[in-house]
């Protein structure tokens, strides 16, 4: 068909959102807030029953449950979720329940019992959290959503069910504080077969976390003094990993990383504990996992041990393809030592030649330490674009003849990089 | 000119003229983003002047300005949020049109969730203008509906 000689005919032209095929407008009504997207039935006639059919339901924080709305009585609550599912028509594909901090509205299993069943047939994205509490089960029923490819739940107590047949096209699980009974954990994982993000948060009822998945890509992990050991060398594809000790690392923790990490984040939680680097990744483990790794991320490691930073430089060392460098260290446990600069730290047989960026970020009192660590990434990074150097963490500030003295002495390091920058931040 | 049919297709522009008898060129790369400007051309050849009888040159570089962006992969969170940062939701309606009519997808993503953010907690005559709708309820009708949905109606900012 030629459109050559076609002339600009009016009626093609939709200036009126109204006038738009009804799965052009659901493209807006998706992203509307529940309360916005009910209150479009009272637009016109036409427009009584549009948000009906649109694919998503977001019960979420406050755009469901406004301040002045967060003591509404529970029943009134399940009641207006209730309603709205029945007059709903047609699949919905992405189901989100989340309960804002301070509301009295709790999820219960009669609730779920009473919703589930509108979902479980079409449901694609299901997030269910409630606020805080452990108490109550996941109810069975929620296993039956088959068709699941994203599911996210918190603040429930998880069991399987005995005939659970897995969610056989789940890629992403995200769990916070759910407390699993024995076994349920590696039950539920077992049962995904594509899994390819896992992220599991301030959950409790697991000391051992030993993963096999071998389509898992990305694992975040954040656990608590429980732990007892982390064991992750079957996981073939995992190449984004983050680890967060919310209550101190405990040595000799992680038993094994997986081999092809790209993207690796460790991160202590802001504690007073003291976190030793080498304690937390072995040299046994680095001379086997950090070969391929681009992006380090480092968090409250203390930097002001002189073999701490050894261990760092062996850190970087190890990790020959590292293209981005990230530490900040919160950490409030400043050891009194006097600075020991008498020896620099060895670079002569060193290369991080395809390091590009360095972002370095601290509180204002270890500026010292990590200038010898600056010192070294300047003088053998031959790639470098970016160094930025940020002391402002923490309400100390150091006064301006330190300053001054600092960004001197910055100017002066020697780079391998003619192109990098530098940047100092107070 | 027609001698060139065998350079690469990134390197290669496309012309494009507006409603309003505009011409502006784009990258033939960025022209694949947009089906309908796609179509447009392997209907009429590459070397002609495409016409887009429903897009004037009031959005048009707008929406060129995007998809510059997209084809180097540099469309971040700030790019979007500076790209509508200091357009009027009926700019914004504009662009949203005349994604639709282009079949530029992401485009017509990203224009979808903001004018959902914009629309936030607007007031009925507010979202009936912006849509484009009149109101046929009886007056009987409509406060019978609010009073089901009386949950759905709490919050609403005033109009401007």
């Amino acid at each position: 068909m030629s459109l050559f000689n076609k002339k600009a005919n009016q009626d093609d032209h939709i200036d009126r959102i109204s006038d738009l095929p009804s799965n052009v407008i659901d493209g807006i009504l998706e992203h509307l807030s529940i309360r916005d997207l009910v209150r479009t039935s009272i637009l016109s006639t036409n427009w009584r029953y549009m948000w009906t059919s649109v694919p998503t339901l977001k019960f979420q924080g406050r755009s469901f449950l406004p301040d002045d709305h967060l003591n509404y009585p529970s029943p009134v609550v399940s009641k207006i979720i209730t309603d709205v599912l029945m007059l709903h028509n047609g699949p919905i594909y992405k189901f989100n329940l989340l309960i804002p901090y301070g509301c009295s509205f709790e999820i219960t299993l009669e609730c779920l019992n009473t919703w589930i069943p509108f979902l479980s047939r079409n449901v694609k994205h299901l997030e269910l959290v409630n606020n805080g509490t452990y108490l109550d089960k996941m109810p069975y029923i929620v296993f039956s959503c088959k068709e699941l490819t994203k599911f996210r739940f918190g603040g429930f107590n998880l069991s399987i069910p005995p005939n659970f047949s897995g969610f056989k096209r789940l890629l992403n699980l995200q769990l916070q504080m759910v407390t699993f009974e024995s076994g349920a954990l590696e039950s539920l994982i077992s049962g995904c077969p594509l899994l390819e993000k896992l992220r599991i948060e301030y959950c409790h009822g697991f000391e051992y976390f030993h993963i096999s998945t071998p389509t898992l890509k990305v694992l975040s992990l954040v656990f608590d003094k429980n732990m007892k050991s982390i064991c992750l060398k079957k996981a073939q594809n995992l190449s984004d990993l983050t680890l967060m000790a919310n209550d101190g690392w405990v040595p000799g923790l992680i038993k094994s990383l997986p081999k092809n990490m790209q993207r690796f984040c460790c991160i202590a939680s802001f504690s007073d504990k003291k976190n030793v680097f080498a304690d937390i990744i072995p040299p046994t483990l680095l001379k086997s996992s950090f070969n391929s790794i681009k992006y380090l991320r480092l968090a409250n490691v203390i930097l002001n041990e002189r073999r701490e930073l050894l261990y760092i430089v062996s850190v970087l060392k190890s990790a020959p393809c590292l293209v981005e460098l990230d530490i900040q260290n919160y950490s409030l446990v400043d050891v009194a030592q006097p600075p020991d600069h008498s020896e620099e730290l060895e670079c002569r047989s060193c290369c991080l030649n395809q390091l590009k960026t360095v972002n370095i970020k601290i509180r204002a009192t270890s500026n010292q330490d990590a200038m010898s660590l600056i010192r070294f990434i300047l003088a053998t990074s031959t790639s470098l674009k970016t160094l930025t150097f940020d002391v402002g963490l923490g309400s100390q500030k150091l006064d301006a003849l330190v300053l001054l003295s600092i960004s001197q002495d910055l100017l002066l390091m020697k780079r391998a990089s003619q192109r990098a920058e530098v940047k100092f931040l107070h | 000119m027609a001698q060139e049919a065998s350079s690469s297709t990134s390197s290669k522009t496309i012309s494009l003229k507006t409603g309003d008898g505009e011409i502006f060129e784009i990258e033939a790369s960025a022209a694949k983003q947009m089906k309908t400007v796609q179509r447009l051309i392997d209907d009429l050849g590459d070397d002609i002047t495409i016409p887009l009888h429903n897009v004037f040159s009031k959005e048009l570089p707008k929406i060129i300005e995007y998809y510059k962006k997209d084809i180097t992969g540099e469309i971040t969170k700030d790019f979007e949020a500076e790209f509508v940062k200091d357009l009027n939701d009926d700019e914004v309606k504009v662009l949203f049109l005349a994604a639709n009519y282009l079949d530029a997808n992401k485009l017509f993503e990203f224009l979808s969730q903001n004018i959902a953010d914009r629309l936030e907690s607007k007031s009925v005559e507010y979202v009936r203008k912006y849509f484009g709708v009149e109101n046929d309820f009886t007056p009987e009708e409509e406060s019978k509906l609010r009073e089901e949905r009386a949950w759905s109606f709490r919050g609403i900012k005033e109009d401007e």
